[in-house]
C-alpha cells in the first residue's frame, strides 16, 4: 500500500509566513514562528470568534505536534499548524457574479473594519482568500491578520482596489463584465489600466476621482520615490482612526454599487422555454429519477441557465455545481432568495472554461481538479456547444465521459426553434449534429439506461452510465 | 475638505520617478481618505515644502530638514 500523499498548495506560496497543505480530504496550513504567535494571539479576541461564530471566518484550530498526521519532513518546516475546515468547492473571482464579487468586497472591508478597531488589521485584501460556503462568502487566510503596527496604514488598500473595488467599478459604471479582467491578470486591475479604462465623465461617479483618478497621479509621481514613506507617515501621526475614516466610507461607497443586469439573451429564458407544461413535467420527473437512482454526492449541471433543474438536484444530493455562461442567469441564481444552499452557481463556459494559470501555471486551477462531479447534467446544451462553439459532438461526449460516470443529456432536434435560430445564418456543415450520431457517440462510453422523447419528438433526454 | 486636501498634496509633489514601487501613492492617498484627522497629518508630511510654498522658508537640503524637524 503507497503512503497517502501530502501536497502543498500550489497557490499558498506568496505569503512566506506559511503555507496551505492538502492531507486525507483536510486542510492544514503550516505557520511561521511569528504567524503561530499571532495566531495565538488573535484567537483570544473577541472580535475574531464572533467572526468565526457568525460563519464568516473559517472554522480553525492549532493542531498539536502529537495530534498532527503531516509526515515529519513537512512538519519540520514550520513552527506549528492549523487545521481549517474545509470547503466543498473552491471558487475563484472570475467566476463569480456581480453580486458574488460585491458581498466578498464587503466581508473584507467588514473583516478590516473589525480588526483594525481592535488592534489588528489584513495584511493584504485578495478575493482569493474568500471562499462561498452555502452561497454565502467566507473568508479563509487566517495569517493574514497580524497586529496593526502604530502609524502604519492599511497595506492591502490598493490590493483591495485593483482586485475588489475597480472590477466592481467596471461592472457598475461601464457595464462591462469584470471576469475577463480578473482571468487575464491575477492581480486584477491594475491601478493605471483602472485610470485609463475610466475617463473624464467618469471622475464624477462616487469613488472614481479618489480611488482611480487620483491613486493614479499619485502612483504615477511616488511610485519611485525612495523616500521611506511607512515611517514618514507614523511620525507624521498616521493613526488607525484614519484607516477607519477610508474603510467606513468605502463600506458605504461598495453598498451603493450596482449592476442593472439586462440584456441578456439566456436570463428570462426559464420565463419562455420550448415547453408545454406537461411536457415540462415529464422532463423534470426524469431528470428527479435519474439522480433518485444513481445518488450523486456531487452534480454539475452545466449550463444551468437560471438554475431550475439545479434546484431539482439539490434536493437529492451534497452539492450542485451550476455553471453557465450567462452573467444575468448565474446573478439571479446567485440572488434568488429561494436558491438552495447547497448550490455554488459559478459563471462558466464550456467551450473556454476556468484554465489552469499563475506562476508555473499551477497557481489557479481549472474546475475539475477543485470538484468532481459524481453525475452531470447537460440539458439543452449540446446544439450551443456544437453549433455556436464549433465543437465536434464526438468530442464533446469524450469530454463529458471524462468528466463523470454518470450523465443526464438532452438532445436538441434540429427541428426545434431554437438550433433554427442558431442555423439562419450559418453555412450548416454540422452533419455530426444529429440524434443517431450522439447516440453512437454516447455508446462509445456509457449505457444508455434510460431516454424519453419530449416536444413532439423534438426534444430527447438520456440517462447514461458508464459501463 | 478632502478635495482641499488632495489639491493640497498635489501642488506639494514636485519629483516624478519612473520606475514603480506599487503602493507608496497608494499609502499617501490613504492620508487624504483619512478625514479631517488626516489633514494635520498632511501638513505635517509637508511641513517644510509646506513654508517654502508660503515663503516661509527658503529650500534646503534634507539634512537640515530633518534638524529643524527636531528642533520643532
Amino acid at each position: 500500500m503507497t503512503e497517502p500523499t501530502v501536497a502543498a498548495n500550489a497557490g499558498s506560496f506568496r505569503d512566506r509566513d506559511g503555507r496551505v497543505y492538502h492531507f486525507q480530504d483536510r486542510i492544514f496550513r503550516g505557520l511561521s514562528e511569528s504567524a503561530l504567535e499571532n495566531f495565538r494571539k488573535l484567537q483570544k479576541k473577541k472580535f475574531y470568534t464572533k467572526l468565526v461564530d457568525a460563519g464568516k471566518v473559517i472554522g480553525t484550530r492549532e493542531i498539536a505536534a502529537e495530534h498532527n498526521p503531516l509526515p515529519g519532513d513537512v512538519q519540520e518546516q514550520w513552527a506549528g499548524f492549523l487545521e481549517h475546515d474545509p470547503v466543498a468547492v473552491i471558487s475563484y473571482p472570475y467566476e463569480w457574479t456581480f453580486s458574488m464579487l460585491k458581498a466578498a468586497a464587503s466581508l473584507q472591508l467588514h473583516l478590516v473594519e473589525r480588526a483594525v478597531s481592535n488592534g489588528f488589521t489584513l495584511k493584504d485584501a485578495t478575493p482569493y482568500n474568500l471562499q462561498f460556503v452555502n452561497r454565502k462568502p467566507v473568508f479563509i487566510d487566517i495569517p493574514s491578520f497580524e497586529p496593526l503596527p502604530q502609524g502604519e496604514p492599511w497595506s492591502g488598500y490598493r490590493q483591495f482596489c485593483e482586485m475588489f473595488l475597480f472590477p466592481l467599478f467596471l461592472q457598475a459604471y461601464k457595464g462591462v463584465n469584470f471576469q475577463p479582467f480578473m482571468r487575464a491578470a491575477i492581480n486584477g486591475v491594475d491601478v493605471q489600466t483602472a485610470s485609463a479604462l475610466f475617463g473624464f465623465r467618469d471622475r464624477f461617479r462616487k469613488g472614481v476621482l479618489s480611488h482611480v483618478w487620483l491613486q493614479s497621479k499619485l502612483d504615477r509621481r511616488y511610485g519611485g520615490s525612495s523616500e521611506n514613506v511607512r515611517s514618514s507617515l507614523k511620525s507624521a501621526g498616521f493613526n488607525r482612526e484614519m484607516i477607519l475614516t477610508n474603510v467606513r466610507k468605502m463600506q458605504k461607497l461598495v453598498q451603493k454599487l450596482e449592476w442593472e443586469a439586462s440584456g441578456s439573451e439566456w436570463g428570462d429564458y426559464s420565463e419562455f422555454h420550448n415547453y408545454s407544461d406537461d411536457d415540462h413535467v415529464r422532463k423534470e420527473d426524469f431528470i428527479r429519477d435519474a439522480i433518485r437512482v444513481e445518488k450523486p454526492a456531487t452534480v454539475w449541471d452545466i449550463g444551468c441557465n437560471t438554475g431550475q433543474f439545479s434546484r431539482i438536484a439539490a434536493a437529492h444530493c451534497r452539492q450542485v455545481v451550476a455553471m453557465d455562461i450567462d452573467h444575468v442567469a448565474v446573478e439571479r441564481l446567485y440572488l434568488d432568495s429561494a436558491t438552495p444552499d447547497n448550490i455554488l452557481p459559478l459563471l462558466q463556459n464550456v467551450a473556454d472554461p476556468s484554465p489552469n494559470w499563475g506562476w508555473r501555471n499551477r497557481e489557479r486551477s481549472d474546475l475539475q481538479s477543485r470538484s468532481r462531479p459524481d453525475l452531470v447534467l447537460c440539458l439543452a446544451l449540446i446544439h450551443h456547444v456544437v453549433i455556436s462553439a464549433n465543437i465536434p459532438l464526438e468530442e464533446f461526449i469524450d469530454y463529458l465521459a471524462g468528466l463523470t460516470d454518470k450523465l443526464v443529456i438532452e438532445y436538441v432536434s434540429r427541428k426545434d426553434d431554437k438550433v433554427k435560430t442558431l442555423l439562419r445564418n450559418k453555412e450548416d456543415k454540422y452533419q455530426d449534429y444529429s440524434r443517431q450520431s450522439l447516440e453512437a457517440s454516447l455508446k462509445r462510453h456509457f449505457d444508455i439506461r434510460r431516454q424519453l422523447e419530449v416536444n413532439d419528438g423534438n426534444r430527447t433526454l438520456y440517462h447514461c452510465v458508464k459501463v | 475638505m478632502r478635495i482641499l486636501s488632495a489639491i493640497f498634496l498635489l501642488l506639494v509633489i514636485t519629483d516624478a520617478f519612473a520606475y514603480l514601487d506599487p503602493g507608496t501613492g497608494s499609502m499617501l492617498l490613504q492620508v487624504i481618505l483619512g478625514g479631517v484627522a488626516a489633514i494635520a497629518v498632511a501638513i505635517k508630511l509637508y511641513w517644510h515644502k509646506f513654508r517654502v510654498a508660503l515663503g516661509m522658508a527658503k529650500k534646503k537640503n534634507s539634512e537640515e530638514d530633518q534638524a529643524e524637524d527636531e528642533s520643532a
